[in-house]
């Protein structure tokens, strides 16, 4: 997209560091809507967030997202939300990642090969469009409610704006800023909203209008301009209410620092039991207020805050892993952690207090987590069922799996023991769907070659493993949590042998058998209740793809 | 002259005296100070002190260097001190290192079998103090998964993990594995290490500069990595990564799932040619 040129000297000089007369925020995915009243306001000639549109002759009102390979992966609808991902591309392509998919219902969500937030591909270059060519409507916002249904757009002017909070934050991020209208009231901004490329939680769900639409539906908006002479008169009122109240939040930033226990060892015993946690080792950040603080190397400042309940990993082995300091007279053992589920990648590492991270089934601060029950959503009955079930890739395999290597029982180990699976093939990344309603009651582990599983309770009582799949899932696959017919549970992974093509191992499982799903059971190495699933793949595969 | 002799006598047992009295004096301060050390180690590391580990630590009084040397209480096996001989080409890796591994490769590694359970890992992590915490991830169907980690590391490795799968009657070690410090030696010396502690019936299935994999190990694979940029994704569950972790080496054991017997490897080898043709332009509609 053709650069905006650099605003003039005179208006620059108005904007740097002086626009709170408009409550002024910038978006953080943990902490919600976040004064920025202390960051100044920049020109920037580029962003890289995007809009999809169709490119070609005819009318289509989706775009192709396609894989590396140039195969189409899913369909993006157009007027969604993407951002420019920097450093690949292809020729005539853009490597993208889908921010916030356009669309006006929920059942559209849920169509078949549509693709998602967190989708990552490639779209053709000229299917990119400016981002202020159209006007984002944020459908709903949980914690800051009067973001329902705001309208976002891009100031008008020669150039964008952006936040620039570095001399308080001390991070690089360029927040787009935004002026964000309530539908109700489009004489004025509600306010100026900053959103990096790196958090974007607020663009979850989304629909888009053009100018044409805008100017039916939302009258007045696209002419709305940023009026210089209202600043000034905004700018001399009583500062003490800037940032104050036509949107509030309430953010919780106590931060917890309290006193460590260290435990007292006893004599060690080769015989001893180590500490057991149920539900599998899974640190959290587990503090009595809502967060916690989250420092750099030198313990002196706070990156940010993690919020209770957010799992980490702790590093070890080469540098430094842990430290002590002393704060307000008060030792505290700190430790290096790596924060999962966090998509900004910038903010996922720091130092915390050591005492402060627990085994999720130890803290007692969380709330109490859902049990692994089965699915209440009773429309499959069973495999048998008519409307079971889903073809768990997006298209059609490109390999049988009925024959070879790839079937079920298969030879494997020179004739020792039989495939206890089937392997779709397809290709890297792509999306893995759930077959049918279920719960996800194993989270991600160690499968095979540097790939992964899933395991997931279907209704109608059988027993899915989602096998060989990438480390990255849908940051909603984790135990405990519920699936429709067609979620995604992971991505296509390929293992680092080099043996074999990318590819889902399938198995599928009764739901009778007791015990986990591997064992040493001949000649498949797995339960009682394991059964062939090419039956129904068939069917499955024939229905979806016809 | 007669006279000084008694006089330089006495000055000499004097000093004599003097000079060990000094020397008792400081014997039982430094007794003091290592006892005091020892107590004060022990209530912060929790766990008792070899006699052999006093040494390093009563060299270091100041609090952060006894917190940094928690990973000199893991304790290193006699046994293989001799053995590290069988790395003596791989100069840049540290005798310590090189028993590290050893220890990891000869001791816990061979514990990945299909008899194995939990309380057997855990002893012999126990054994060598490395404090091991296990995770049982249960729900009612599909069934018990143990995640065996520890908080204390050999020197050189870490991320030790193991994933046990229960049955009706025992259970199944699934993976186990671990990592080595990354340097340029690192990946052969590892190579080395792993191969000598294989059955002789293993058989090599992929053999490069960065990859290395065995199968036919009694029902299980190993494999070795240099990990690379793409193997350090924030999103890899247990493990925390960053882009400075690049040359790290990975040993993994794990239940086989797929085969590299020659009749599988011809099929690989033919639809590895189809992939390469459909290596074209992308195109738009």
């Amino acid at each position: 997209m053709s650069a905006k040129s650099i605003i003039s000297p005179i208006i620059a000089l108005l904007f740097s560091g002086s626009l709170h007369a408009y409550e002024t925020y910038y978006w953080d995915n943990q902490s919600g809507l976040t004064d920025a009243s202390h960051c100044k306001i920049a020109a920037h000639d580029e962003t890289n967030f995007r809009i999809s549109e169709y490119y070609g002759t005819g009318k289509s009102i989706t775009e192709n997202l396609r894989n590396s390979k140039g195969v189409r992966q899913s369909y993006l609808r157009n007027g969604s939300l993407v951002k420019l991902i920097e450093g690949r591309g292809e020729k005539n392509f853009s490597a993208i990642h889908v921010i916030g998919v356009n669309y006006k219902n929920e059942s559209e969500l849920t169509q078949r090969w549509q693709s998602a937030r967190g989708d990552e591909g490639f779209l053709f270059k000229q299917s990119l469009a400016a981002l202020e060519d159209r006007i984002i409507q944020v459908k709903s916002q949980q914690d800051v409610k009067e973001l329902n249904d705001s309208l976002w757009k891009i100031p008008r002017g020669e150039s964008y704006l952006k936040l620039d909070c570095a001399e308080f934050e001390g991070s690089n991020r360029n927040y787009n800023l935004f002026e964000v209208f309530s539908p109700s009231d489009l004489s004025a901004p509600l306010a100026y909203i900053g959103v990096s490329e790196e958090e974007t939680e607020i663009f979850n769900k989304i629909q888009t209008f053009t100018i044409d639409e805008t100017q039916t539906l939302f009258p007045g908006l696209i002419d709305y301009e940023l009026n210089i002479d209202d600043l000034e008169q905004e700018k001399s009122a009583d500062e003490s209410t800037a940032g104050s109240s036509l949107l509030t939040q309430d953010l919780e930033l106590e931060s917890g620092e309290g006193e460590l226990h260290e435990e007292e060892g006893g004599e060690e015993d080769e015989n001893a039991d180590a500490d057991e946690f149920v539900s599998g080792l899974n640190a959290v950040v587990c503090v009595p207020q809502t967060t916690l603080n989250v420092r750099d190397d030198s313990l002196e400042n706070v990156l940010f805050q993690a919020k209770v309940g957010e799992k980490v990993k702790f590093f070890q082995g080469w540098e430094q892993n842990e430290k002590t300091q002393t704060i307000d007279n008060v030792e505290y053992e700190f430790v290096r952690v790596q924060f999962m589920d966090r998509e900004e990648q910038d903010q996922n590492i720091g130092w915390v207090a050591k005492g402060y991270i627990k085994e999720e089934s130890e803290c007692a601060h969380l709330r109490v987590r859902a049990q692994v029950t089965r699915n209440s959503d009773t429309t499959i009955t069973g495999l048998d069922d008519p409307n079971c079930c889903e073809f768990p890739t997006i298209a059609r395999v490109t390999h049988a799996y009925t024959s070879g290597m790839r079937m079920f029982g298969a030879r494997r180990g020179g004739g020792t023991r039989s495939h206890g699976a089937t392997d779709l093939y397809r290709f890297r990344d792509e999306p893995i769907l759930s077959v049918a309603p279920g719960t996800v009651v194993r989270d991600r582990y160690f499968f095979y070659q540097g790939t992964y599983a899933v395991e997931v309770a279907h209704s109608g009582g059988f027993i899915v493993r989602y096998g060989e799949i990438n480390a990255k899932v849908p940051t909603n696959i984790k135990r405990g949590a519920k699936v429709k017919m067609g979620d995604r549970v992971g991505t296509m992974g390929v293992v680092n042998s080099g043996c074999c093509r990318p590819m889902l191992h399938f198995e599928l499982y009764r739901g009778n058998g007791k015990g986990a799903l591997t064992q040493t059971r001949k000649p498949y190495n797995r339960r009682s209740d394991l059964m062939n699933p090419t039956p129904y793949l068939l069917r499955w595969e024939n229905e979806k793809f016809q | 002259m007669k006279k000084l002799v008694p006089l330089v006598a006495v000055i000499i047992v004097a000093a004599t005296a003097f000079v060990l009295l000094q020397r008792n004096n400081n014997v039982a301060k430094h007794e003091e100070k290592t006892e005091a050390t020892e107590e004060r180690a022990r209530t912060e590391v929790g766990s008792p002190i070899d006699h052999e580990d006093t040494k390093a630590i009563e060299s270091s009084i100041n609090e952060q260097e006894i917190k940094a040397a928690r990973t000199s209480d893991v304790k290193v096996d006699p046994a293989l001190s001799e053995d590290i001989t069988l790395l003596d080409e791989f100069k840049e890796i540290s005798a310590e290192h090189k028993t590290s591994l050893l220890q990891m490769t000869r001791r816990i590694f061979p514990l990945a079998t299909e008899k194995t359970e939990v309380k057997d890992i855990v002893q012999a992590l126990n054994k060598y103090k490395l404090e091991p915490k296990v995770g049982v991830d249960k729900n009612p169907f599909t069934g018990s998964m143990s995640v065996i980690r520890t908080n204390k590391t050999l020197p050189g490795t870490r991320y030790f993990h193991t994933q046990y799968f229960d049955e009706e009657q025992g259970g199944i070690v699934q993976h186990l594995s671990f990592e080595f410090k990354p340097g340029t030696q690192s990946f052969e010396a590892v190579v080395k290490a792993v191969a000598e502690g294989l059955p002789a019936h293993a058989e090599v299935t992929v053999s490069n500069s960065g990859y290395q994999g065995w199968r036919n190990i009694d029902g299980y694979i190993v494999w070795v990595k240099k990990l690379d940029e793409s193997d350090l994704s924030p999103d890899t569950p247990f493990n925390a990564y960053t882009k400075n972790d690049v040359g790290t080496i990975r040993v993994v054991k794990e239940i086989d799932i797929h085969d590299h017997a020659p009749a599988f490897k011809a099929q690989q080898r033919e639809e590895i040619q189809e992939q390469e043709k459909e290596n074209e332009p992308m195109i738009h509609d």
